[in-house]
């Protein structure tokens, strides 16, 4: 007990020191920068739509690891094929106007991509689906390596542009709000970024009725609530496991395809935009999809403000250090207050 | 309040109350070098309540276990109206009968009690996914059919006014007939309920025993495992008795208060010679 105590206090005053000196170094380096306030606000909205995008590959994260217990690191992979089948869907209809060509290019990256969130899960997890959890893990990696190299074969080393959604061409429109006066400095947003924010909000509603009003939405929230309870039920595991891949590649597909004109689409997107959506279900628990949304959001945004005065290339730094603190201080993620107790 | 299953009109004529629904045929479960069942043989006839007792670690929710594919046995076979259901899944086994409750409750917490007994007609539903989607009128059909229907169960099981309730929620002996009630929506042929009284007021108790035998009266197999002696002397048509893996008798209720076999697993050797 007294041990129990004294590493408890030991962790207390771990964690103290720690926010003391990050929000001490925090502040040395935003005093050098001698930002206004409205550059603040800029890194914090270009923030919030690099994050919008992690909250979707969270998503997938989540509804895997709700259904199934394993946590699918071919997620980024899933966004990277949405972006680059996207591109070449648009390259080869560019006869047609933009708007039902951009329309056919999304439709196809999410459909296809669907297809091998499917396919994977068949052909992958369902013969090792008795393995142990780290071993699927291991499996999941070893899908995005693969999936990785099918698009360097497919697409090569290069980086691909998508036409915005509003302009149907490569530039983009820009906002600028503010600024006129001698002196000031606009915020500038990108009209993309609207789209991001639109899509995202419009899926994360139709996910929120699939799940809360469909019959198959609720099995699936059963067998995520209660794997053995939903079987005798007579809900099969399995066909939700497959279902759950499906959802995760068709969202991460959706993320990949709206942040494809904000970005430049290359074969090996997936890594960071996956191990960023991890993050941000790591920041939200794991469990809870609503948590992981605003897990992306605010990975997005600390990880921008916090390049944004340092270095952009700090960007990675920050979000995993962000991922180190949570493991090895709220691994129950920041909006639980106590760890989900397994019922035998 | 109603007191007849809704869907009675729709339900086949049940068969004489002589045939039998469930047969276990010398069955046999063992772990490692524990057999935790040792040929236990018995059958479960329509219509019939019966009561599975027997001192603590006696296999009885072993047997329960191996009856909903939670377990397949080492030895014997399981039979639901003479088809085989050794090596299927639980969902498998659910889906061809079988609905059970467990003895610490697994309702589904985040869910609202009206959710959690859909989730129980899922097994019954048509309705594909894309169909769902896109809200089809079909799929609107049948998701309305079955809200009303999950209304009508929890109106049965006593509890019509807690449909909005987080099922987390409710005290411990509403979550178990919210569990009986999502067991019910899959529209079992045999009702299995693991320690239905275990944990319950003397009211909640009563209430309980008004349920299975409505249910009885409905023409509903039940099946359960149950400390309460009372309870299931009271209750059941007939009692199997297990101990240390192997059914030591089995009969009528007063028979089996009799069976010196009974009295000496429940009060010892010693106490049973005496008898």
């Amino acid at each position: 007990m007294q041990k129990l105590l004294q590493s408890q206090t030991a962790r207390r005053i771990a964690q103290i020191a720690l926010v003391t000196v990050l929000v001490g170094l925090t502040i040395y380096f935003a005093a050098q920068k001698n930002y206004r306030p409205v550059q603040y606000v800029q890194l914090a909205l270009d923030g919030l739509r690099g994050g919008t995008i992690y909250a979707l590959v969270a998503l997938g994260f989540v509804t895997v690891f709700n259904v199934t217990g394993i946590i699918n690191f071919a997620q980024g992979a899933f966004a990277m094929l949405g972006a680059m089948i996207a591109v070449s869907v648009n390259i080869a209809l560019a006869d047609l106007p933009g708007v039902p060509r951009l329309l056919l290019a999304g439709l196809a990256a999410v459909l296809i991509t669907t297809l091998v969130g499917v396919i994977m899960e068949r052909v992958t997890i369902f013969p090792a689906r008795d393995a142990e959890p780290l071993t699927l893990i291991i499996i999941t990696v070893g899908v995005f390596i693969v999936l990785q190299g099918i698009a360097l074969l497919i697409w090569g080393t290069d980086s691909y542009s998508l036409d915005s959604f509003t302009t149907f061409e490569t530039s983009d429109h820009i906002i600028r709000l503010g600024g006129e006066a001698e002196g000031a400095i606009p915020l500038i947003i990108r009209s993309q970024s609207f789209w991001i924010w639109g899509t995202a909000a419009v899926l994360m509603a139709g996910l929120w009725f699939f799940f809360e009003r469909t019959m198959i939405g609720r099995a699936l929230k059963a067998c995520s609530d209660n794997r053995q309870a939903a079987a005798l039920m007579g809900i099969s595991p399995e066909r939700m496991s497959m279902l759950s891949f499906a959802l995760a590649a068709a969202v991460g597909a959706i993320g990949g395809f709206v942040l494809a004109p904000a970005t430049r689409p290359i074969y090996d997107m997936g890594l960071s935009l996956g191990l960023k959506g991890f993050i941000a279900a790591i920041i939200g628990g794991l469990v809870n999809p609503a948590a992981a949304v605003v897990g992306g959001l605010m990975l997005g945004v600390i990880e921008n403000l916090g390049a944004g005065i340092t270095r952009a290339g700090f960007k990675d730094v920050i979000a995993f250090l962000i991922l180190i603190l949570m493991l090895l201080f709220r691994p129950q993620g920041l909006f639980t207050r106590q760890q989900r107790v397994e019922k035998v | 309040m109603s007191v007849t299953l809704p869907d009675e009109q729709t339900r086949q004529a049940a068969p004489p109350r002589a045939e039998t629904l469930l047969s276990v045929e010398n069955v046999d479960m063992v772990f490692g070098g524990l057999k935790a069942l040792n040929e236990v043989t018995t059958q479960i006839l329509h219509g019939q309540i019966k009561g599975i007792i027997g001192p603590n670690g006696a296999g009885k929710s072993t047997l329960f276990n191996v009856v909903t594919g939670i377990y397949t046995p080492t030895n014997g076979d399981v039979c639901l109206n003479a088809e085989s259901l050794v090596g299927l899944k639980p969902n498998e086994i659910a889906e061809r009968g079988i609905a059970r409750t467990f003895q610490t409750i697994r309702l589904f917490g985040d869910m609202s009690v009206l959710e959690n007994v859909m989730v129980g007609q899922h097994v019954r539903t048509r309705t594909t996914f894309l169909a769902a989607a896109l809200r089809l009128p079909a799929a609107r059909r049948e998701e309305r059919a079955m809200r009303e229907r999950a209304h009508e169960l929890l109106a049965l099981c006593g509890i019509p006014d807690k449909a909005d309730t987080l099922a987390g929620n409710l005290p411990f002996g509403q979550q178990r007939i919210v569990e009986i009630a999502r067991a019910l929506a899959t529209d079992p042929k045999l009702l299995v309920l693991d320690e239905p009284a275990s944990g319950l007021t003397g009211v909640e108790r009563d209430e309980l025993v008004a349920l299975i035998r409505r249910l009885r009266d409905d023409g509903m197999t039940i099946v359960l495992v149950e400390h309460d002696m009372q309870l299931v002397m009271n209750l059941v048509d007939e009692v199997l008795v297990l101990d240390y893996g192997r059914a030591i008798a089995e009969g009528p209720p007063d028979q089996i208060k009799t069976d010196p076999a009974v009295i000496a697993a429940y009060l010892g050797e010693d106490a049973g010679s005496l008898v």
